[in-house]
């Protein structure tokens, strides 16, 4: 049985961060992009930065973080942001 | 819209990491959750993002990878400041002195735009209808003793520019002048130019090798990615790419 | 010495064959040309800035004149040069004056990078300055002209440029760009502004330049901290508002108009945090201009009563 996707932040890529509120702002030193986060996306970046995890965890991460519960559409947004995030070059794949 | 009433405003603290009181999310109730979902607003979007921007190319989008990742609106970058490259038109009846190409005994000035080119003696009344064949295939003759568009002919012995098969035979110049089904979307006649551009031009904003690879992609890939890696370009805007490089 | 201090056949004379060094804001000019147009709009709306000598630095050399060879004379044309270069297709002659305003612009935006330069306009009044970032269309023009006809200093019309180490607003005090109906709208409501010809059939319609005003030129050495970051839309009817915007996404708007913020690389994005930071920001929609402008003093008063 092959193992679940990981998710982390590119470790070559240095990620800066200024935060307003529910709005956090980006810096990508390694792709030179900017980003503005809201609080769901920076939760997920925020701890793919700190170590890798599969949607699985992220998915009871944000469950227990935003006390909601762990359903279709938050897999679902998850994994919509994984592709983007994966797409802008923010995160990779590890498995 | 946010109240920002409540920011704390403190310029001397370090960029990096820097953390405003409440921007961890925290809160559970039913019409957070929602907000968070989904953003502020039902359609508010997880993220924006402004992308890199290169900074070569004179900021006038004048390499292709400004093309594709430059910012589009006008910005004061003015639409009248371009990058230097002369035209189709220009190429079809200049000397191409400096390009180490050859356009051809026929080439130049004399089967320029004003006898037989196509603001007099266009398809709508002298065509293939009634002159096509004899009038074009004396001018084509001329040309066609240029140097060759494709690196090999079908014999193997003659030396052109671009790799490939597309245009068979023809001489730079004859693609030059190639219209409709023979040059579809005018790329050829679009890559001949940006490779005499490059070739005469020092701060044209590409290099030969790059037309080159620019046209290789195309042909190979249907698509063009500058760099490699990225977005990519279509036929229609790679010739709108090197459209925008023509001054005159 | 000042540009009206120089008689128009000394101008001339200089404009066509060493050159002139003007001094703007923090830069010094090199220009030389010997387009008539060019002399007469320059000396008119550049009367009051700083003449220097000739031995100066200079930062950018220019020079506007006509091709060689037939556009010389048919359709006849000028071309914008560059320390030796020629960056842009020519544009027609009657263009020269503001191709020379538009090259300028051009010459800061891609060189000037001890700066963060911002698409934008800047004013100032009482110590409190007011950036407003906008694309073209928006008013921003219009809305700057308006503000510096009513007590408002110019720091500029286009480019906002802000010191990397200090955080500061750098003018440059030149004239105002002008397009299509705002013309006639500045003309009427500051009936005593001076105002080039007017060029028509340019790439955005016709357009006017206006002088800066004299105070704002006699205070262009003078750097200020900004202190709002307001994006102007003129919407015609629109009833007059200002709300506030959001910092995240203000420093997304103000960070994608910026001329050179991904070339500044880290330093642009911590450049930009502090300013955004710093700065309370809102948009602002406006169809009636002095109600624009009261609405701008008013938010000079609140904040210096704050502070």
């Amino acid at each position: 049985m092959s193992e679940p996707v990981k998710w982390r932040v590119i470790s070559v890529f240095t990620l800066h961060w200024c935060s307003w509120g529910d709005e956090h702002v980006v810096y990508n030193a390694g792709s030179g992009d900017t980003h503005l986060f809201n609080d769901f996306a920076a939760l997920i970046l925020r701890t793919l930065q700190e170590k890798a995890a599969t949607l699985e965890e992220l998915s009871q991460l944000c469950a227990t973080s935003f006390k909601q519960d762990e359903d279709e559409e938050l897999n679902a947004q998850l994994n919509e942001l994984l592709l983007e995030l994966d797409r802008l070059g923010v995160i990779e794949r590890i498995h | 819209m946010t109240d920002n009433k409540d920011i704390t405003k403190s310029s001397s603290q370090s960029v990096q990491n820097l953390e405003r009181e409440g921007s961890e999310p925290t809160v559970g109730n039913f019409e957070h959750r929602r907000r968070i979902l989904k953003g502020a607003a039902a359609a508010a979007p997880l993220m924006m993002t402004v992308a890199s921007r290169p900074v070569l190319g004179m900021g006038t989008r004048c390499t292709p990878s400004a093309w594709v990742s430059g910012n589009l609106s006008d910005h004061g970058k003015d639409r009248h400041l371009s990058c230097g490259g002369r035209s189709i038109r220009y190429w079809k009846s200049h000397d191409w002195g400096g390009s180490g190409c050859y356009p051809g005994s026929g080439g130049g000035n004399k089967w320029g735009d004003n006898k037989w080119g196509d603001n007099k003696w266009g398809d709508n009344k002298w065509g293939d209808n009634k002159w096509g064949g004899s009038k074009r295939s004396k001018s084509n003759k001329s040309k066609s003793d240029g140097t060759p568009f494709h690196q090999f002919s079908r014999s193997g012995h003659r030396r052109g520019v671009f790799p490939g098969r597309q245009y068979r035979d023809k001489s730079m110049m004859e693609v030059l002048w190639s219209k409709g089904n023979e040059d579809p979307d005018q790329l050829g006649a679009h890559i001949v130019a940006a490779y005499l551009n490059a070739k005469t031009i020092p701060e044209y904003g590409m290099t030969p090798n790059q037309v080159l690879d620019m046209y290789n992609q195309l042909e190979r890939r249907g698509y063009y990615q500058p760099g490699g890696a990225g977005a990519r370009m279509s036929r229609k805007e790679v010739v709108m790419f090197i459209q925008n490089t023509f001054s005159h | 010495m000042k540009i009206s201090d120089l008689s128009l056949t000394n101008l001339k004379q200089r404009l066509g064959t060493s050159g002139i060094y003007l001094h703007t804001g923090p830069f010094v000019t090199h220009l030389q040309s010997k387009i008539p147009s060019i002399l007469n709009n320059f000396a008119l709306l550049y009367a009051n800035n700083t003449l220097l000598d000739n031995e100066e630095f200079a930062d950018f050399h220019i020079n506007l004149a006509t091709p060689r060879g037939l556009r010389r004379w048919y359709r006849s044309q000028v071309m914008f040069h560059f320390d030796d270069q020629v960056p842009f297709k020519p544009l027609p002659y009657q263009q020269a004056f503001p191709m020379m305003e538009w090259g300028l612009n051009w010459c800061i935006s891609n060189h000037a990078h001890q700066y963060l330069i911002l698409h934008s306009a800047v004013v100032e009044k009482d110590g409190f300055a007011a950036i407003l970032p906008a694309p073209p269309g928006s008013g921003k023009s219009t809305l700057c002209a308006g503000l510096v006809n009513r007590g408002w200093r110019l720091l500029s019309d286009e480019l906002g440029l802000i010191s990397l180490d200090q955080l500061e607003l750098v003018p440059l005090a030149r004239p105002v760009n002008l397009k299509n109906e705002s013309i006639e709208v500045i003309k009427k409501f500051a009936p005593q502004a001076i105002f080039s010809d007017d060029f028509a059939d340019t790439n955005k319609g016709t357009v006017a330049l206006m002088q800066a005003p004299v105070t704002s030129v006699a205070r262009s050495n003078e750097l200020v901290k900004p202190a709002c970051i307001v994006i102007p839309k003129y919407r015609p009817n629109a009833a007059t508002h200002l709300e506030h915007e959001s910092k995240g996404h203000m420093f997304m708007h103000v960070a994608d108009s910026a001329f050179n913020y991904s070339l500044l690389g880290l330093t642009g994005f911590e450049t930009l945090v502090k300013l955004i930071d710093r700065c309370d920001c809102y948009t602002f929609t406006y169809s009636k201009l002095q109600e624009a402008i009261e609405t701008f003093d008013e938010l000079a008063t609140v904040n210096n009563t704050i502070c």
